[in-house]
C-alpha cells in the first residue's frame, strides 16, 4: 500500500524493532519535513547576518499565515509562533502575574485549573501567578468518564459551588485542555469555555498543545482568549514550533519571557528574535503542512485515519485483556486511554514509571502509563509520593500516528499479558 | 601575560604589532589552510566574513557531532529523555566548568545569553515585588550596554521599581584607567545623588559588544564592591574562547557567555556561572516540570526542545585542539591577527583604531574615513547593506555620534586625540580562524573606493 511506502521512508529514522506508541509525547517528524529543515539552517549557517533580516521575516510570516488558515483565525496577526506549548503558557502567566504586582488584580483572585492539568502548566502557573498572590480554585475533572455530559454537568456544579462559596473572589483566568494530556480525553471545549463566560470568568487559557492535527481547531468558535498547540505533536513539524492564538485586545500587553531587542514591539515582534537561536524549526511548518495534504488530502482525512485506528487498537487490547476504555471513543482523538490489568499490581505513579520504564528495556515497548496522583500537592510541593495505595484503574496511553502497525499493538499486548502472568 | 597587576586576569594581550603565528602552538599555515576549508565549507563562497563576532560560525565536525545528537532524539525520544540528555547536559557543564575554574554545581548551560539575562533580570524583579528591595534601589549598567541586556532589565527590574543609572563608558578610549576612573567618578556621583538608595546590583560587559573594548572588570569589580554594590553580573557574550575565564578571580556573583560566538558551539548554546548562595533563588523564565528542583534541573528542561546545541559544547571545546595547542594559543592567534588587520586598515585609511590594541580581544574597532558620510545610525545601517550586497563584505558598521535631544548637536567623545571628532563612524571587524589576510585588503580597498565617491562629492 502507498502509506507503507512512505512511512518506510519518511519515518525511516525511528529506531528499529520497537513498538513506538507514544507520538502524543514528542511527536516524529518526517525525512522531507527534516530535509526542508536543514535547508532552512543551511541558509542560516551560510551566512548568518543576512538571513535574520528578511529571510527569517518571510519564512516567519509564510508558516503564520497557513496557520491561520488551518485554525480558522481571523488575522494573521493573532498568531505567533514560539518554541512549545510550555512557553506559551508563560506569556500569559506572566501577564497575569504583573497585574497582581501591579494592582489590577487583588491578592487571592483566583485562577481556575484542572487538577488534570498538564504538570509543567501548572509549575508556570505556581512560579508566576501563585507566588504573585493568585488563589487556586481546583476543579477535579471525572476519570474515567462516560460522556461529555458527565464532564460539563460536574464543571458546572464546580463553578456554582464556587460563586455560593467564594462570592467575593474574581476568577481572573481559567486554564482548560482542549485535549488533557493525561488521562487523555478531548474535553468539550466550546460549551467549557461558555459555561466560564457565564460564571463570570474573565479570561479563559486553552492548552491545546496536542490538539492541532488531532480534533478540528476552530479559534473563532472556541472564542477562548489564548489558544496554544504544539506543532511538532501531530502536525509533523520538527521539534519543536507551537502557535499561540490571542484575542487582539491582548496582544499589546503580552510579552516573551524572553525579553530581547524587539521587546515592546508587540508579542508578535518580541516572538520574532528571542536571541540568537536555530529558528529553522518554525521555518519549516509550511513543508510539515505540505506533507499532511500530501499524504491525506487534507487535515481532516489524517486526524480522522488515526482516530479509526487507534480507537480499533483499543478496543483490541481491552477485549485482549479483559478491561475497559477510560472514556468513549468519541472523547478520543488519536490517543486512546485504555485501562491495565489488576494483576499489573500498578498502585501509584512511581509503580506506573517503573512499569513503563520495563516496558521499554525488556519489551522494546514505548507507551506511557498513568495512575492518578493527588493534584493540589503537585502546585505547592514539587516531590510530592503517593504514600496511599488506593485501588484506581492504571492505564496505558496509546497514541496512532501514521507509521503504526498493527504488530506494535499485538507486543504491547503480549507484553502486558506476560507481565500480567507473572503475578499468577 | 605577565604578574602586573594590571594585565593579569582583565587583557591576555600586550601590544601586538605583527602577525607572526607561535611557531608550535598552532596547525602550520597549509595544514590549517586545508582544515578551515574542510570546517568552514558552509560558508556562503565569495563572502568576507568579517564578522564573526555576531553569530559565530560552527565548524562541520561540531555540526556533525550535533548531527548525532538529534538522531538519537529522533530515533527514540522518550528513551532519550530519560536518562542520556541529563548526562549528555552534565558532561557539557562538566567541561565548562572546567575551563573557568569553577566547581561544576555552579555552572548552568542554557540557549543563550538573552535568556540568562532575562534570568537575573527576573530575579530582580522579584526581589522588588517582595520586598527584599525597596522602591528606587539602584542599578548600575552601562550606556553601551548590549541592547537585548537593557531591555530586560527595563521589562522586568525598571517596571517593579528599580531606579536604573549609567556609566558612560569613554569611546574613543585610551587606557583601562581611563575606563576605571570613569566608572568611580560615576559611583561617587550616584552615592551623592542618591544616599539613601542601595546599589543592588552592577551589571556590566566583560567584551563591550558596540563598541567593543575590554572591560578589567577584576578591578571594576573590587571598585563596586568598595563602593556598597551588593551583586555584580557581567555579560561575558563574547568571553569565553577569547579571554581567560577564572570564575574565582573575577569575583562576580554572575557570569554568562555565549559558547556559539567564539568557542564553535552551533546555535545555540550558553553558559551561566553563579555564585552558590544564589542558585536556589534563581529560575529559568520558561517554566517547566523541574520548576523549583534547582537551576541546573530548570536549565535542563525547558519544555521539548533541541537540545543537541548544547549537548555538542564538550566537541566544540575539543575542536581547538584540532589546529591549536590549546585555548589560548587559538585566542592569541586571533588577537594578533585583528590587531594586525585593524593597524592595516587603520593606516590605509588614515584613521585609528577605536581603542588600544591591549583591550581588544579577536575584535577591532577602525575609524572611518570621514569622507565616508555617515552621520546616523541608519547611515550606519546602509552602509553594512552596500558593503555587503556590493562588496560582499560583512561587516559591522558603527555610528558613534551621540545626539543631544535637546541642542541637536552631535558629540564623538575623542580624548585620545583631542578636539578632532571627524571621525564618526567605525566598522568592527572580528577575526577568527577561518579568516585571511585578503578577506581584510577587500574590507581597506571598499571603503578607499566610497571614500573616493565622497570626497569627489565634496
Amino acid at each position: 500500500m502507498e502509506l507503507q511506502a512512505v512511512v518506510a521512508r519518511e519515518f525511516s529514522h525511528h529506531e528499529p524493532g520497537v513498538a513506538r506508541l507514544n507520538n502524543g509525547s514528542f511527536g516524529s517528524p518526517p525525512q522531507c519535513v527534516l530535509s526542508n529543515q536543514t535547508m532552512w539552517a543551511q541558509q542560516w549557517l551560510q551566512h548568518p547576518d543576512a538571513f535574520c533580516w528578511e529571510p527569517l521575516e518571510k519564512g516567519f510570516a509564510a508558516a503564520r499565515q497557513q496557520l491561520a488558515d488551518l485554525i480558522h483565525s481571523p488575522n494573521v496577526n493573532e498568531i505567533v509562533l514560539l518554541e512549545n506549548a510550555t512557553t506559551g503558557a508563560g506569556v500569559v502567566a506572566l501577564d497575569v502575574m504583573w497585574s497582581f504586582l501591579e494592582r489590577r488584580y487583588e491578592k487571592g483572585d483566583s485562577i481556575l485549573m484542572f487538577n488534570s492539568a498538564y504538570g509543567a502548566i501548572k509549575k508556570v502557573l505556581k512560579g508566576y501567578c501563585f507566588r504573585a498572590g493568585a488563589r487556586l480554585f481546583e476543579y477535579k475533572m471525572p476519570f474515567p468518564v462516560s460522556s461529555n455530559q458527565e464532564i460539563l454537568q460536574s464543571f458546572e456544579d464546580a463553578l456554582r459551588r464556587e460563586k455560593k462559596e467564594n462570592p467575593s473572589k474574581v476568577i481572573r483566568l481559567a486554564v482548560i485542555d482542549h485535549i488533557v494530556s493525561m488521562p487523555s480525553i478531548i474535553l468539550p471545549i466550546r460549551e467549557l469555555v461558555q459555561l466560564c463566560r457565564a460564571y463570570g470568568v474573565e479570561q479563559i487559557y486553552v492548552d491545546a498543545a496536542h490538539a492541532i492535527g488531532n480534533v478540528d481547531v476552530n479559534v473563532q468558535e472556541i472564542d477562548a482568549d489564548y489558544y496554544v498547540s504544539n506543532l511538532h505533536k501531530w502536525l509533523f513539524a520538527p521539534p519543536v514550533v507551537a502557535f499561540f492564538h490571542c484575542k487582539p485586545q491582548h496582544l499589546s500587553q503580552l510579552h516573551h519571557p524572553l525579553v530581547s531587542h524587539n521587546y515592546g514591539l508587540g508579542l508578535v515582534g518580541e516572538s520574532y528574535w528571542v536571541g540568537t537561536r536555530d529558528y529553522s524549526a518554525f521555518l519549516a511548518v509550511p513543508a510539515a503542512i505540505k506533507f499532511v495534504n500530501d499524504t491525506a488530502g487534507d487535515i481532516k482525512s489524517y486526524r480522522d485515519y488515526n482516530h479509526r485506528k487507534v480507537v480499533e487498537m483499543a478496543q483490541m487490547l481491552v477485549s485482549a485483556w479483559g478491561t475497559h476504555l477510560g472514556a468513549p471513543p468519541e472523547l478520543f482523538g488519536s490517543m486512546a486511554m485504555v485501562g491495565l490489568p489488576a494483576s499489573l499490581n500498578i498502585h501509584s505513579p512511581e509503580d506506573a514509571l517503573r512499569m513503563r520504564t520495563r516496558l521499554r528495556t525488556e519489551f522494546q515497548v514505548e507507551v506511557p502509563l498513568y495512575y492518578p496522583a493527588e493534584g493540589v500537592d503537585e502546585i505547592f510541593s514539587d516531590h510530592r509520593h503517593s504514600t496511599t495505595k488506593t485501588s484506581s484503574v492504571a492505564y496505558a496511553r496509546i497514541s496512532h500516528q501514521i507509521y503504526n502497525k498493527l504488530e506494535e499493538y499485538y507486543m504491547l499486548r503480549d507484553a502486558v499479558q506476560a507481565i500480567a502472568a507473572e503475578s499468577t | 601575560t605577565g604578574d602586573d597587576d594590571a594585565n593579569k586576569g582583565e587583557s591576555a594581550f600586550s601590544e601586538e604589532g605583527d602577525a607572526v603565528d607561535d611557531q608550535g602552538s598552532l596547525l602550520p599555515e597549509t595544514a590549517r589552510d586545508h582544515l578551515i576549508a574542510r570546517e568552514f565549507s558552509h560558508h556562503l563562497p565569495g563572502m568576507a566574513r568579517l564578522n564573526n563576532g555576531s553569530y559565530g560560525s560552527c565548524p562541520r565536525t561540531v555540526l556533525e557531532v550535533q548531527a548525532s545528537w538529534s538522531q538519537r532524539w529522533l530515533e527514540q525520544p522518550d528513551k532519550f529523555y530519560f536518562g542520556p540528555l541529563e548526562e549528555g547536559l552534565l558532561v557539557a557543564r562538566t567541561e565548562i566548568a572546567r575551563l573557568i575554574h569553577a566547581p561544576v554545581e555552579e555552572v548552568v548551560v542554557l540557549e543563550n545569553v538573552t535568556a540568562a539575562a532575562s534570568m537575573i533580570a527576573l530575579d530582580v524583579m522579584w526581589a522588588f515585588a517582595e520586598g527584599r528591595f525597596k522602591q528606587g534601589d539602584s542599578i548600575l549598567m552601562l550606556n553601551c550596554a548590549y541592547g537585548a541586556v537593557k531591555k530586560a532589565f527595563k521589562a522586568y527590574a525598571t517596571r517593579a521599581g528599580a531606579n536604573i543609572f549609567e556609566v558612560t563608558v569613554p569611546f574613543p578610549v585610551s587606557s583601562s584607567e581611563q575606563i576605571l576612573q570613569t566608572f568611580e567618578e560615576t559611583l561617587v556621583r550616584e552615592k551623592h545623588n542618591n544616599p539613601t538608595q542601595q546599589i543592588r546590583l552592577a551589571v556590566f560587559d566583560h567584551i563591550v559588544s558596540m563598541p567593543t573594548m575590554i572591560l578589567p572588570i577584576s578591578k571594576l569589580v573590587k571598585l563596586c564592591h568598595s563602593y556598597g554594590v551588593e551583586q555584580i553580573f557581567i555579560d561575558g557574550a563574547h568571553g569565553i574562547g577569547n579571554l581567560n575565564l577564572d570564575m574565582q578571580e573575577i569575583g562576580a556573583d554572575y557570569y554568562m557567555s555565549n559558547v556559539h560566538k567564539w568557542m564553535f558551539a552551533p546555535s545555540t548554546a550558553a553558559f551561566l556561572h553563579c555564585q552558590p548562595q544564589h542558585l536556589s533563588r534563581l529560575h529559568h523564565p520558561i517554566v517547566s516540570h523541574n520548576y523549583g528542583s534547582g537551576l541546573a534541573a530548570e536549565c535542563a528542561w525547558m519544555g521539548t526542545r533541541d537540545y543537541s546545541a548544547v549537548l555538542s559544547i564538550p566537541a566544540a571545546i575539543q575542536f581547538v585542539k584540532t589546529f591549536a595547542k590549546d585555548i589560548e594559543a587559538y585566542s592569541i592567534y586571533n588577537h594578533k591577527q585583528v590587531v594586525a588587520m585593524a593597524k592595516m586598515l587603520a593606516s590605509a585609511w588614515g584613521t585609528h583604531l577605536g581603542t588600544p590594541p591591549e583591550l581588544c580581544a579577536a575584535m577591532a574597532m577602525v575609524g572611518l574615513p570621514p569622507s565616508i558620510n555617515i552621520h546616523s545610525q541608519v547611515d550606519a545601517l546602509h552602509m553594512r547593506r552596500r558593503l555587503r550586497q556590493e562588496f560582499k563584505l560583512e561587516v559591522y558598521v558603527y555610528y558613534a555620534g551621540t545626539l543631544n535631544l535637546e541642542t541637536g548637536a552631535v558629540t564623538v567623545c575623542d580624548i585620545q586625540l583631542g578636539s578632532q571628532s571627524d571621525i564618526v563612524a567605525y566598522v568592527r571587524i572580528s577575526h577568527q580562524i577561518y579568516n585571511r589576510p585578503e578577506e581584510y585588503h577587500a574590507l581597506r580597498d571598499a571603503i578607499l573606493s566610497i571614500a573616493q565617491e565622497g570626497m569627489l562629492l565634496h
